[in-house]
């Protein structure tokens, strides 16, 4: 239909358009704040609406420059905004492709053989009876031509076929056993004293198109959220994005519970494992990296798909730990890190984390 | 000798550079000199470490305000009992460049560094002082604000 295609290129347009200011986007908390449970709106200031243009008709209502002199009549200056928001909505999942071909992401592979199994009803089969809403129209029509040619009935002349009760055929679904493709991704953060809002802000900006780009990959995907300061616990999302405490840093009490809650819940053989932990780098002691890299080294990485560690700076610059983890394991494929200047590097810093395609 | 002459005395020796230590009561003070002479110090690091542990949470309320001898006001950034420390840094409102002072507190030592930030991290700085602003700081480093126990 001309309506579906003028559609479609106004969505290609649209997409575009997203796609050039996806920096932009993804730098600022807008959108995140803008989701909703499956829609994100996105407001598109420039987009050009489609207006009616006059052909040359030879009469008609002129318009010109007009001929005069003087001070001319207007209206004061009018109190609205002068520019029209367009707000287009997206799926989270559209906007995560929109992602993937801007930085040019490659597919995410799941690691071996799920053992894990789920089941699908899958409309491959064709039965007798059904609802009319799944007939199936050529099944039915075969079914009723090959009646109608058995039983002489049929007249080349005028090929008419009526099918009758027994011609009817339906769409129906097969249980299908497949291997479930499931990912947990393990957010953890450093909200100690050092981590102000700004950094948490920048957190929750990269969260969400790195949550977007894996669940774009995987049926089943959980996630759970860690925060901490000397001390780690589990939150849920809100709780994890508002905290700030005023403690120090020890950055092993993260991974030591991402670890436990792993061993209990996630068995590696079933689940790809995304643990992504963000800090500023401030790490209480040289003696809780050392611990740190350790239970990286022996359980996290080993575990997982890839550890992914952003390293946000605070006012106070950058601290220490990326430059531990980097000097460690440089010879890592799977562990993979990431600093974050400011809010305009945001972008760089996903396209640095999913640039592996794990 | 009195504490003032131990410091001089101390600075004395290291006028070309090197670590000046001083032994008080109660504390024992390391300080990383880059340059002095009879009026000024050019510092690297100073360490104070007591003969007790600090009370982290007094040190957290009392230093901001008895600690005036370096280029910036401090502010508590992390105040951690559980662990013994804590770490107090220039207040952002007083800083003039990429540079801040960092006080670091871990159970009986006390540590003041200058660091500057730069795009690959943070890099140990140099300050100066007057001797007379230096004696000031010692003394305010060696009390957090507790009562004795």
């Amino acid at each position: 239909m001309r309506i579906d295609r003028d559609l479609g290129r106004f969505r290609d347009i649209v997409r575009g358009k997203v796609r050039r200011d996806l920096r932009k986007h993804m730098s600022s908390n807008e959108l995140v704040g803008k989701q909703g449970k499956k829609l994100v709106s996105i407001p598109l200031p420039q987009i050009g609406i489609p207006r009616l243009r006059y052909g040359d008709n030879k009469k008609g209502v002129g318009q010109g420059d007009g001929q005069g002199e003087g001070p001319g009549q207007g209206q004061e200056a009018g109190d609205a905004p002068g520019e029209h928001l367009l707000e287009v909505e997206f799926t989270v999942q559209e906007l995560a492709e929109i992602m993937g071909e801007e930085l040019e992401l490659p597919r995410i592979e799941p690691k071996g053989e799920s053992q894990a199994q789920t089941t699908k009803n899958i409309y491959k089969g064709i039965a007798k009876t059904g609802p009319e809403s799944l007939r199936h129209f050529k099944r039915t029509y075969r079914q009723a031509l090959r009646r109608t040619i058995a039983s002489g009935t049929f007249n080349p002349e005028r090929p008419v076929i009526v099918p009758i009760k027994e011609d009817k055929r339906y769409r129906t679904f097969v249980p299908e056993t497949r291997p479930r493709s499931a990912a947990v991704i393990l957010y953890m953060m450093d909200v100690s004293g050092s981590m102000g809002q700004e950094q948490k802000e920048i957190v929750r900006a990269q969260a969400f198109w790195l949550d977007a780009w894996i669940r774009l990959h995987y049926e089943d995907v959980e996630t759970r959220f860690i925060i901490h300061d000397a001390a780690a616990r589990e939150v849920d999302r809100d709780t994890f994005f508002r905290t700030r405490e005023s403690g120090g840093t020890l950055i092993s009490s993260a991974y030591k519970l991402a670890i436990e809650i792993l061993e209990k819940e996630y068995p590696r053989e079933a689940w790809n494992i995304y643990p992504f932990h963000f800090s500023d780098g401030d790490n209480w002691s040289k003696s809780d990296t050392q611990l740190c890299i350790q239970l990286l080294r022996d359980k996290l990485i080993p575990w997982s798909n890839q550890f992914s560690y952003a390293q946000v700076d605070s006012q106070y610059g950058s601290g220490q730990f990326i430059k531990d983890l980097e000097g460690t394991f440089v010879e890592e494929d799977k562990v993979v890190t990431s600093r974050v200047p400011s809010r305009d590097a945001i972008m760089d810093s996903i396209k640095t984390l999913l640039a592996a395609g794990r | 000798m009195t504490p003032r002459d131990a410091i001089d005395l101390a600075l004395d020796g290291v006028r070309a550079g090197g670590t000046a230590q001083i032994e008080g009561a109660g504390t024992q003070t390391e300080i990383e000199v880059v340059e002095s002479d009879r009026l000024g110090v050019k510092v690297r690091r100073i360490r104070v470490e007591r003969d007790r542990a600090y009370d982290v949470e007094a040190l957290g309320d009392r230093w901001p305000k008895t600690v005036r001898q370096l280029p910036d006001r401090l502010k508590p950034v992390e105040i951690e009992p559980r662990l013994g420390g804590a770490t107090l840094r220039s207040d952002p409102e007083d800083r003039v460049d990429d540079t801040f002072m960092e006080v670091e507190v871990r159970d009986r030592a006390a540590e003041v560094q200058r660091q500057r930030t730069t795009p690959a991290g943070r890099e140990a700085s140099d300050w100066s002082m007057t001797r007379e602003q230096l004696r000031g700081l010692l003394d305010a480093l060696s009390e957090d604000g507790a009562e004795e126990p």
